[in-house]
């Protein structure tokens, strides 16, 4: 007879629900994915593409640690660049625009046949609890569904509302009902929540273009990849390949928005929430940067076999009319027909400074928060924060070491440090310009930094390790032919790639590693904190200090250093209280 | 400066007037229990703030000290928490009382500097002025003092917070070019070319006006050195003005060496004498030979001092200021480029030797950098740094790489001002990113 199986439950089935079931299966636990609507699981409801800048990055750390993200949009990719093709190769990244359509089967295919993983449709209403311990969620139609640990990804959902001009429809997305019981449950919980604001443009009808008077912007050629060549599991064929195009607003359009704008329930102060300044609707860009007589609009396809139009660049939230009106003076738009208006979406956020850095909860015993829900926007933050918890959730019920990544080994260490450390006021976005050891994070070593994790938190297989480890060793035995000026011999070009990545940055990496270690401090002094330390007894520390220390609970010295305006004083107070506590353990 | 961790945050007692022989000597009491130590001195209600009230202080033995009182809540106060002064009579002995009624109130004694440090940490005094103030209590000359009373004020925090400003304007550009490709035009190299090499231009600056700034604030060491018997001593003598080596005319009198306190105009200066360098000595006289040498490396000038009656020996290579010397004039005239001097009843020369060494003191004096050494090593590593990314802006290295670099002297300029800089890009950079370009297609 063996124990019965821990349960891991998945709240949601959006990219931070695949990541967070997909990779909780993996390492061993049972789970459950509950979710409104087995038709909506692996949406795009924003632009349908994966990657950028940075956020490739993220994809391909995904793809290392075993994840879902990267194949799926391989296999449902219509257009793909390489950004920032003319720097360095740290900062270049992969991005693929999807099928929409095709992505969410894709990913609904994947999750409903996954062994181990079983699906409900339903909407959570609560979380049950038995003295601080999850046991399980209860459904909005009463029934309880029993789980050791529960993975919280409910994206734009909670307390979802819709508005486009004056009317706001409670929602999570266009046509999707909001989860309004599980906010109250979760504010009743202790956990402190916030209101963040995003928005998505109108969608147009490809027939209804003029692309003649556009830019065509194709695809590369090859289309680049998140899985390799190489990998024991073959990357999946390549859908048929289409054009995006690029136009530009103008002066007539900027005129149309401003006249407009008190319409717009982000100046008529309808909308509460703070949304993020690099993703900014067209009213505000028309605002804040009235000096610039035009701004760009990509058209990008939907889908190969739709004809629904995402136009980049116009997100809004003013009224339907009038997005017809200032969407008609762009050029190739002129007798555009809208399918569906744009619209801005504010939901409740968790502070996630009630987490730890595998997300636990610091207060409730087996509850995990990951994705949108946690403040950040975008489908590779919440993937890679989907991956991270679930794994967390089953090692934690298996009695395993969790799995951690350092700021020094991935983009997903940097995003997870960042949240739980300073939390957010606007929506969270990766930048490269975030990771203090940019050049050391490239995409083309992801597998390189990450699959020893990967391999003992039991994501990947013994066999797609050593294929790793096999890869590596040809990458560093070009890379040493590099350095001697020998020829590198006949290689495939992106073997040779990366083999030219980690040559062109061999000089720098001891710098950048003295450098952060002078900005940090010796790491030697990293001491760690007690998760139940009495911050306002702490004597020494300003009420501010106190507030802000109690705010987060960080685990360490080192990440209290990290926490947005602490002083030097409070942070050697702090390091004092450390080691005297330190010695005491020593003396027992 | 170096106070134990653990009384981090303590509430600091200390003597905050300078000699303890004046009427009245004021005793600062700073931290979070400064309330409470007032309290525990019998100071029943606080004093209004900034102002001086007089009080009945409570010492040991039920003696009364009458004071005067000022209460200077933080953060508006010198180091930025609470802080008490108490003006009470001076004399070791009621200072110590009143430090020790201070004591037992639960205050620790504050060591040197310690307030200063205080201050720094509570991010109400930048470390460069805070260093100012260090060198205004310890300035020995009157330029010393200039050159401090200038740190203090901030003069050099403001010049390195200037190039600051212009190294993450540039970053804000490089960065945004990085993290929005799409958004933001291509690089403006050239431009870049030419913002960088004038912010090295004016590091450089400040680094080659680093020697006039020292030299106007150090005492400085001028060595006598020559060979056996060229008077060497003797014109130590006539320089101080009155006999303080030993004269004779022998080689290898001075096996030692001597030094006295020495002055050219406002400048304050050591004068060193030295055994004669030479190669063959008695083991007393080698050792007394192996420290001139020494005393010759750490020299600001070498008087460098050759006798007309003796041919000319090859003068060693010195890194210092060179001031070539002939003695005995009267004998005869060998090396026409060196001052001449005559020694002895009708001396002469001695007023050329001194304009020499007012030269020394006064040249590059209008590009005198106050900064101090550890400035001064900052701005040397920011300076490299500069040059690389000038170097690489030259070949069109790779962006990544230049934002690298000039994160570097970022972080090597705040040092300077005691602002550390956490993570790669503060949220200062991103923040400008995003009120200076339009972001998000």
């Amino acid at each position: 007879m063996t124990a019965p199986r821990k349960t891991v439950l998945v709240v949601g089935g959006g990219h931070a629900g695949l990541e967070a079931a997909f990779a909780a299966a993996r390492v061993g636990a049972h789970v459950r994915v509950v979710t409104g609507s087995v038709r909506t699981v692996g949406q795009t409801p924003c632009n349908p593409s994966v990657g950028g800048v940075a956020k490739g990055h993220l994809v391909c750390e995904i793809d290392a640690l075993g994840g879902f993200m990267g194949r799926a949009a391989d296999a449902t990719a219509i257009h793909g660049r390489v950004l920032n093709r003319s720097k360095g190769p740290a900062v270049q990244s992969t991005r693929l625009q999807v099928d929409k359509a095709k992505y969410g089967a894709y990913a609904r295919d994947a999750l409903t046949t996954h062994p181990g993983i079983e699906v409900i449709e339903g909407l959570v209403a609560s979380v049950v609890l038995e003295a601080e311990q999850v046991t399980g969620v209860q459904l909005a139609d009463g029934s309880h569904v029993p789980a050791d640990a529960v993975v919280v990804t409910t994206g734009t959902f909670l307390g979802g509302l819709l508005h486009t001009g004056a009317t706001k429809t409670p929602g999570g997305r266009a046509g999707e009902a909001p989860a309004n019981g599980l906010s109250d449950n979760l504010r009743a919980m202790g956990f402190r929540l916030s209101r963040l604001k995003t928005g998505t443009p109108a969608r147009l009808d490809a027939r209804s273009i003029d692309y003649a008077v556009t830019e065509p912007q194709p695809s590369e050629d090859p289309v680049p990849r998140f899985t390799l060549p190489d990998d024991i599991e073959p990357p999946p064929p390549l859908l048929e390949q289409v054009h995006c195009h690029l136009t530009w607003t103008n002066a007539t359009t900027n005129e149309i928005i401003a006249e407009h704008l008190h319409e717009s329930p982000m100046y008529s102060g309808q909308i509460e929430g703070r949304g993020p300044r690099y993703c900014p609707s067209i009213e505000d860009k028309v605002v804040r940067f009235a000096d610039r007589d035009r701004h760009q609009v990509f058209l990008e396809p939907e889908g190969l076999d739709t004809h629904s139009v995402y136009p980049n660049g116009i997100s809004t939230s003013l009224p339907a009319a009038v997005q017809a009106k200032f969407i008609a003076t762009i050029p190739g738009l002129e007798n555009a027909e809208i399918i569906r208006p744009g619209y801005a979406v504010e939901y409740d956020a968790v502070d996630a400074r009630a987490l730890d850095h595998r997300f636990a909860s610091k207060t409730h015993r087996g509850l995990y928060f990951a994705g949108q829900v946690n403040g950040t926007s975008g489908y590779e933050e919440a993937g890679i924060q989907g991956l991270l918890a679930g794994a967390n959730a089953a090692l934690e019920l298996l009695g395993r070491e969790p799995l951690v990544v350092g700021r020094d080994e991935g983009y997903a260490g940097v995003l997870v440090d960042d949240l739980v450390t300073q939390g957010c006021d606007e929506p969270y976005r990766m930048f490269t310009s975030r990771a203090e050891y940019r050049i050391m994070l490239r995409e083309d070593n992801a597998d390189a930094r990450l699959s020893a994790l990967a391999l003992q938190a039991g994501l990947i297989s013994q066999a797609r390790f050593d294929r790793v480890a096999a890869r590596r060793a040809s990458i560093d035995a070009l890379c040493e032919a590099m350095a001697k000026k020998r020829p590198p011999g006949d290689a495939p070009a992106w073997l040779l790639g990366r083999a030219t990545a980690q040559h062109v940055y061999a000089g720098y990496l001891d710098r950048m590693r003295d450098e952060v270690a002078r900005l940090r401090g010796d790491a030697a002094s990293d001491l760690p904190l007690a998760a139940d330390l009495d911050y306002a007894a702490l004597e020494g520390l300003s009420n501010e200090a106190k507030q802000r220390l109690a705010d987060v609970r960080p685990t360490s010295t080192g990440q209290a250093s990290r926490i947005p305006g602490m002083t030097p004083a409070a942070l050697m107070c702090l390091w004092a209280h450390a080691r005297r506590m330190q010695k005491q353990a020593a003396r027992g | 400066m170096n106070q134990p961790l653990e009384a981090a945050r303590s509430t600091l007692v200390g003597v905050a007037t300078g000699t303890p022989d004046g009427g009245v000597a004021i005793v600062r009491v700073s931290g979070p229990k400064a309330a409470e130590v007032l309290a525990a001195l019998g100071v029943g209600t606080l004093p209004p703030p900034r102002r001086l009230v007089r009080k009945a202080l409570a010492l040991e033995g039920g003696h009364k000290e009458d004071g005067l009182v000022a209460w200077m809540p933080g953060p508006r106060s010198f180091t930025g928490e609470d802080v008490a002064e108490l003006h009470v009579h001076a004399g070791e002995r009621n200072v110590r009382a009143v430090l020790e009624a201070c004591l037992r109130a639960g205050a620790t004694a504050a060591g040197r500097g310690d307030f200063s440090r205080r201050a720094f940490e509570l991010g109400a005094l930048s470390l460069d002025r805070a260093e100012g103030i260090a060198a205004v209590i310890g300035a020995q000359t009157d330029e010393a003092l200039a050159q401090a009373r200038r740190l203090a004020a901030g003069e050099l925090g403001r010049a390195v917070e200037s190039i600051r400003d212009a190294v993450v304007g540039l970053r804000t550009e490089v960065e945004a070019n990085l993290d929005f490709p799409e958004d933001v035009d291509d690089g403006h190299v050239a431009r870049w070319r030419e913002e960088v090499s004038d912010m090295h231009a004016r590091v450089q600056r400040w680094l080659s006006g680093f020697e006039a700034g020292r030299r106007g604030r150090e005492r400085a060491r001028f060595v006598l050195a020559g060979p056996p018997n060229a008077g060497k001593s003797s014109l130590f003598n006539a320089l101080l003005g009155r006999r303080r080596a030993l004269v004779a005319d022998m080689p290898g009198t001075t096996r030692d060496y001597v030094e006295a306190e020495y002055s050219v105009g406002p400048h304050g200066a050591w004068l060193i004498d030295t055994a004669g360098l030479r190669g063959d000595a008695g083991a007393v006289e080698a050792a007394g030979i192996e420290m001139s040498r020494e005393q010759v490396e750490h020299a600001d000038v070498v008087l460098w001092v050759e006798a007309s009656d003796t041919p000319a020996v090859e003068r060693p290579e010195f890194s210092a200021t060179v001031v070539e010397i002939e003695t005995k004039r009267d004998l005869g005239r060998r090396r026409a480029s060196a001052i001449g001097v005559t020694l002895g009843e009708s001396s002469s020369g001695i007023e050329q030797v001194e304009a020499a060494l007012g030269r020394w003191f006064s040249q590059g004096r209008d590009q005198a950098w106050i900064g101090l050494a550890r400035h001064r090593d900052r701005a040397a590593e920011a300076l490299e740094a500069l040059g690389r990314a000038e170097a690489l802006l030259q070949d069109d290295g790779a962006l990544e790489l230049i934002a690298f670099e000039l994160g570097v002297v970022d972080a090597r300029l705040a040092a300077i001002t005691g602002r550390t800089q956490l993570g790669p890009v503060g949220d200062d950079v991103l923040d400008r990113i995003f009120s200076s370009f339009c972001i998000g297609k």
